[in-house]
């Protein structure tokens, strides 16, 4: 089961803005992602997680770098290309209520993939997304409804009903749950899982909600203004974070325990983001970091595999954490 | 004479609107002493920033009205407040940060005018250098760097973080006896919110400011609020410390917002615990407990009468039947206790 199912080596994605100006929103990212796992992708807003959902998808023309889907090197070029980008790879997006037409019933909306394809019947098509509506939690007489009838939870059933049309091996899901209230959250979280399990879905989860990613993600990279700073499995990354900036972001979720709250101690990140337009020369978080000397406004680490499987790019990593079973 | 400042009793608050009347806030109850702070949490919609912008009457310029209900802020009725005596506390006593920073400064003046004309008018005698100095002083407490420089300037100046410290420095400029607070770091990312919340700790210590703070995070409450006040459809289900809430939650509702968050420390193998269904439609609210229709534990009397509060300490209040003595015993999911007063 552990084949690779997606590489992608050396991504990056630049927007020009003005004259000889690059925003550099991803930068030179490479990870891979095996079959029917989760790759959970966190950061602050701004550091360039739902551009690299984008351009993996391929919404955006990649700017550098290769994607690598089952063995086959996809560059969207042609029209053939995007078509197997998306028979391969869908999408869930943030805000249920702006990414459903608002004009097409809900049945529409689900087959609307196979309705561009020529694929099945009228009728078939009908009875087909019926079923995939009951599969996410909904029922026949939904189908003929539009989606202003529905709540927030229910129009995500209805996006990940939508994605679930093409049968896709991989699943990019930006920010799926962060516009829903908590108890409809952990719904729509069982309800990704117990698909995950039944049809071996991959999943690359996008998210700032900290916790919800641990809970959902087999590995986690962290990325701070374009660039990977960690990569490893969810709880590696959770207790023995290396990365001064994991640390510092694990160490601001708030904890929903009043007596946790009170003895843990924080590790504040002092000041805001660089704007992405002039990010510091060497290491991009040198400017936010405790640890940060000389080398660091310098020179850009390479990343280094500290652990095996456990990727960090800093020049001083906080090994000792690698010890200690609980950083948090 | 009890010195809780802010006495809401039996608050009821509707909307009129073309689909019908939607009974937003449905008789809520709580008090605040000065220098306290109470947490209201809820999901969307179930009328917690309507309850904070009630106390303040800043919905009464849409198609709200106060069905029921008293509001005694400070030995004043604030229901029947004239025109500028409302003015007056709002500028003075009672200030409120919200929850866009983006949106909630004037983007055509400068953030220390912004600030001055606050000051101004809740002290309209102080002269403009004076106003100057605390504005600047104020902007120094929130920890935004550079004051001086910082005062010259407009909010598009500013970054995300930034302005809702300038926003917090608007609010506590004129040392408010009350801060309503609402969903400030929900606009923020987790580094920023940090940031936010820790600030808010400090500066209530210095100010000695009562905070009302209304979020939908379970973990902001927890490291913020003294009370905590839980909210379903307009009503409060529960109410207690912060210990009382986390550690020994009496109603089914806040069990199952508690087990519908992964624990920080849990094992992902560890299946979330959804409440099931969505929130009852507020144009037409259920007959007895609002909860019902999506509680395990709803019994018959549930969805025909509304359950009394009962006592469960010295300030936990709960509203459920469950701790009707003729109600059967259930285990609490969360300490797998049998539920008792």
């Amino acid at each position: 089961m552990s084949e690779v199912l997606m590489k992608v080596s050396n991504l990056s994605k630049n927007f020009r803005i003005g004259r000889n100006k690059n925003l550099k929103a991803v930068d030179d990212i490479s990870f891979e992602i095996k079959r029917g796992e989760t790759l959970g992708v966190v950061g602050e807003s701004g550091c360039g997680k739902t551009t690299l959902g984008r351009t993996l998808i391929n919404i955006y023309e990649p700017t550098a770098g290769e994607i690598e889907l089952e063995g086959e090197v996809l560059d969207g070029k042609s029209r053939n290309d995007r078509k197997k980008f998306a028979d391969k790879m869908q999408m869930i997006f943030q805000d249920p209520f702006a990414s459903l037409n608002p004009r097409m019933t809900v049945g529409e909306i689900v087959s609307e993939g196979w309705a561009y394809r020529r694929m099945y019947t009228k009728k078939e098509r009908c009875a087909k997304a019926i079923k995939l509506l009951e599969i996410v939690g909904l029922n026949e007489e939904h189908a003929n409804r539009f989606p202003h009838e529905f709540s927030g939870g229910q129009r995500q059933r209805i996006g990940i009903a939508r994605a679930l049309s093409m049968s896709p091996k991989l699943m990019i899901c930006d920010e799926p749950i962060s516009a829903l209230d908590v108890s409809i959250q952990a719904q729509i979280m069982n309800l990704m899982i117990e698909l995950q399990k039944e049809k071996g879905l991959t999943y690359i989860f996008i998210a700032h909600d900290l916790s919800m990613v641990r809970y959902i993600s087999t590995n986690i990279m962290v990325m701070y203004l374009g660039s990977q700073m960690e990569f490893g499995t969810s709880a590696e990354i959770y207790h023995n974070a290396v990365h001064p900036y994991t640390h510092a972001l694990f160490s601001a979720i708030p904890v929903p325990d009043p007596n946790v709250e009170k003895e843990r101690k924080r590790v504040m990140i002092e000041g805001e983001m660089p704007s992405p337009i002039n990010v510091p020369k060497g290491c991009k978080f040198c400017t936010r970091c405790d640890y940060a000397q000389e080398i660091c406004e310098t020179e850009r680490p390479k990343t280094k595999e500290v652990v095996p499987g456990h990727f960090c790019a800093c020049h001083f990593p906080l090994l000792e954490n690698l010890k200690s079973t609980k950083v948090l | 004479m009890e010195d809780s400042i802010l006495k809401v009793e039996d608050l009821c608050y509707s909307f009129h609107t073309y689909a019908g009347e939607v009974q937003a806030v449905r008789g809520v109850n709580f008090s605040l002493k000065s220098s306290e702070s109470l947490g209201i949490v809820g999901e969307s919609g179930c009328g917690k920033s309507v309850t904070a912008k009630a106390i303040v009457r800043l919905n009464s310029g849409t198609s709200g009205f106060c069905k029921r209900g008293t509001i005694q802020f400070d030995g004043k009725d604030m229901l029947s407040l004239k025109k500028k005596e409302l003015l007056n506390v709002r500028a003075r006593d009672i200030r409120m940060i919200f929850q866009d920073p983006m949106t909630s400064l004037n983007p055509t003046m400068k953030v220390g005018r912004q600030i001055t004309e606050g000051i101004l008018n809740a002290f309209p005698k102080m002269k403009n250098a004076e106003a100057k100095r605390i504005a600047i002083e104020t902007l120094e407490n929130t920890k935004i760097p550079n004051p001086e420089q910082r005062f010259e300037q407009y909010p598009h100046q500013f970054s995300g973080g930034m302005r809702q410290r300038a926003m917090i420095a608007l609010a506590l400029a004129v040392n408010p006896k009350l801060l309503i607070c609402d969903e400030p770091t929900t606009a923020l990312d987790v580094t920023l919110q940090a940031q936010i919340l820790e600030l808010i700790k400090d500066l209530q210590k210095v100010y000695n400011t009562a905070i009302i703070f209304i979020t939908h995070d379970l973990g902001v409450v927890a490291n913020i609020a003294k009370n905590i006040a839980v909210m379903y459809a307009g009503k409060i289900m529960e109410y207690g410390s912060a210990e009382d809430i986390f550690y020994n939650c009496k109603h089914p509702y806040t069990w199952g917002v508690l087990q519908s968050v992964p624990k920080y420390d849990a094992d992902a193998s560890i299946p979330l615990v959804p409440i099931p269904g969505t929130p009852p439609d507020l144009f037409n609210p259920p007959v007895g407990c609002a909860f019902a229709a999506r509680c395990p534990y709803a019994m018959e009397v549930c969805r025909k009468a509304e359950p009394p509060q009962y006592h469960a300490g010295e300030k936990h209040t709960v509203s459920c039947w469950l701790y009707h003595e003729m109600s059967p015993t259930v285990v609490n999911p969360i300490t797998n206790k049998e539920v008792t007063l």
